[in-house]
């Protein structure tokens, strides 16, 4: 059974380059345009092997999405975040907020494919 | 030599900085001497983050949290390490970085290798201005007026970002500079302006002095070179060749012939450019001759010339100078015994009259010597009578009054050339040369060339 993987970006460029990398993989990516569609999604979606989150997002910021996951009873699903330029306080306090690690934009498709695979434990 | 002490001389004489950081964070105790020449004395803690701040604060937090990424094992050792930060400056010294983790039953250090790429940064930068100034001044030449807009523009807007406390306001400035740069070709200081724009939006800061003072002190460069020519142009008007053309046949059209010809003129060549280059030369002649502090003078109306069928006369008058100032003009010591100034003065003459238009060459040197021309004239075997035909002999190319055959003149070639010039327009050359006073060469052309 394919592995559900939850994409939250506001850039449509952003979430068609994560499609493309994942494209030859097996897995169902489910997207999400903003924080709010986020949390909707992932509502909707609690079977999902992965969050792939973007930080800078209208409607709930990257941050602010996963302190609102923080608040709410699990199980949690692991998240990457995706950021275009390394801000280390917010990505050590996205990293307090439950991120596992964070990826940064433009990625190269092998390694991104690669921490995907880490993640929902396909490696 | 013992194996330690050998890698001792290593790190001692490596050029570039050479220490390992492991799972906590902490440079190892051996380390190459460059490490601290760059980065000064590791603290007491040893913390890499603390050691590295002191350069880039920005680049040793985000080594310190992407360090920890490493540990973690959630992320591909590969992207960890990708991910951490590839270079760091002070923006006084600029430094690349790389990173190679070392094993020893799992992931033990990281070896950190830290080399001084100031030279390679600052002239990749240079290039980039320079690449800026060709293209400013391609658009000061094809489009003088937007290019001033774009000056007087952009400096307001430095002027406004550097004294603004705004965040917002001035990444506002940043953006319209950022497309003002971009309009013009101006590449490097667009992409100058968008990494400081970048630097607001996604690292929520406001670029410090010295970041905006690097960009401004980019366009100062442009700015600059680009002035000299824009001062040089705002005294003149370009209009197209055809443009010209049509308006003289207008005025031929409502009989004003003589307009018609000014009009014309306009797309000829001034004189006095041409009288102006020659006396360049002339003392640069002199200079080579021992002849220091020549004096030229250059006298001529707002005659202008069409270029093609006057260039070999102005290419061949070139000769005239220089013999006036090889041969005419005495040395100092010579001058200073007949009780002149030491220094010469030759007199370039360019004059529109009704009857003619005339070129002089005047030189107030010893005039020529007529008896060693009739002597030079001897030796090849002509015997000139009359003082017309002494003249003449001045105009053959195998005589020559010369001395010695030097690389300025002597061969007796030039006024030969000069004659044949001056008579393809239609012209006559007369010479006149009075004895210790200097002599004139003077070209009269008929009105119609003019």
């Amino acid at each position: 059974m394919s592995k559900k993987i939850i994409l939250v970006d506001d850039s449509v460029t952003a979430r068609q380059q994560v499609k493309t990398a994942l494209r030859g993989g097996d897995y169902e990516i489910v997207e999400a345009i903003d924080g709010d569609d986020g949390l909707a999604k992932i509502e909707q979606h609690r079977d999902a092997a992965l969050l792939i989150c973007d930080v800078n997002m209208p409607n709930k910021t990257g941050l602010e999405l996963l302190n609102v996951l923080q608040d709410r009873p699990g199980p949690h699903m692991p998240i990457v975040m995706l950021t275009a330029e390394v801000q280390p306080d917010l990505l050590q306090r996205a990293k307090r907020a439950g991120a596992k690690g964070w990826i940064v934009k433009p990625f190269k498709h092998d390694l991104f494919v690669a921490t995907v695979r880490k993640l929902v434990g396909d490696a | 030599m013992s194996g330690s002490r050998e890698m001792r001389l290593v790190l001692e004489n490596v050029g570039d900085a050479l220490f390992t950081v492991d799972a906590h964070g902490v440079v190892g105790a051996e380390r190459s001497r460059a490490s601290e020449r760059f980065f000064g004395a590791v603290p007491a803690s040893g913390s890499v983050c603390e050691w590295l701040a002191a350069t880039d604060a920005a680049a040793a937090a985000w080594l310190d949290v992407s360090l920890g990424a490493l540990w973690d094992d959630v992320l591909p050792v590969a992207l960890a390490l990708e991910q951490l930060p590839q270079s760091m400056t002070d923006r006084k010294r600029h430094f690349s970085l790389k990173y190679t983790p070392i094993y020893e039953s799992g992931l033990h250090s990281v070896l950190v290798v830290a080399a001084d790429v100031t030279s390679m940064v600052e002239q990749r930068r240079s290039d980039g201005v320079q690449r800026d100034v060709v293209a400013a001044l391609r658009h000061v030449v094809s489009d003088r007026a937007g290019f001033e807009d774009l000056v007087s523009e952009v400096r307001k807007l430095l002027l406004r970002m550097l004294a603004s406390p705004d965040a917002i306001e001035i990444k506002r400035v940043l953006h319209t500079l950022k497309g003002a740069f971009a309009t013009f070709e101006l590449q490097a200081l667009a992409a100058k302006a968008h990494d400081l724009e970048t630097m607001i939006v996604e690292r929520e800061r406001r670029p410090s002095a010295d970041e905006m003072g690097e960009l401004a002190g980019s366009w100062e460069i442009v700015d600059g070179a680009t002035r000299s020519v824009l001062d040089l142009l705002r005294s003149r008007v370009a209009v197209p060749d055809a443009v010209l053309v049509g308006l003289a046949s207008d005025a031929q059209a409502i009989g004003g012939s003589d307009l018609a010809a000014r009009i014309r003129s306009l797309r000829c060549q001034t004189v006095h450019t041409r009288l102006a280059r020659l006396a360049d030369y002339a003392r640069a002649v002199a200079d080579r001759l021992g002849k220091p502090n020549l004096e030229v003078v250059c006298a001529c109306d707002d005659a202008r010339l069409p270029p093609e069928p006057w260039l070999p006369f102005w290419s061949a008058l070139v000769h005239t100078v220089r013999n006036a100032v090889d041969h005419g003009i005495e040395s100092p010591d010579d001058r200073v015994r007949a009780g002149k100034s030491p220094h010469g003065t030759l007199t370039l003459t360019a004059r529109a009259q009704r009857q003619s238009f005339a070129v002089e060459v005047r030189d107030d040197g010893s005039g020529i010597d007529w008896e060693r021309v009739r002597t030079s004239a001897n030796k090849v075997g002509i015997a000139p009578v009359t003082p017309e035909e002494l003249e003449q002999v001045l105009f053959l190319d195998c005589v020559s009054t010369a001395t010695e055959e030097t690389d300025i003149s002597g061969r007796g070639i030039g006024m030969g050339a000069v004659r044949e010039a001056c008579e393809a327009l239609g012209g006559r050359v007369i010479v006149r040369s009075v004895p210790t006073s200097g002599t004139t060469i003077r070209f009269e052309f008929p009105p119609a060339d003019v």
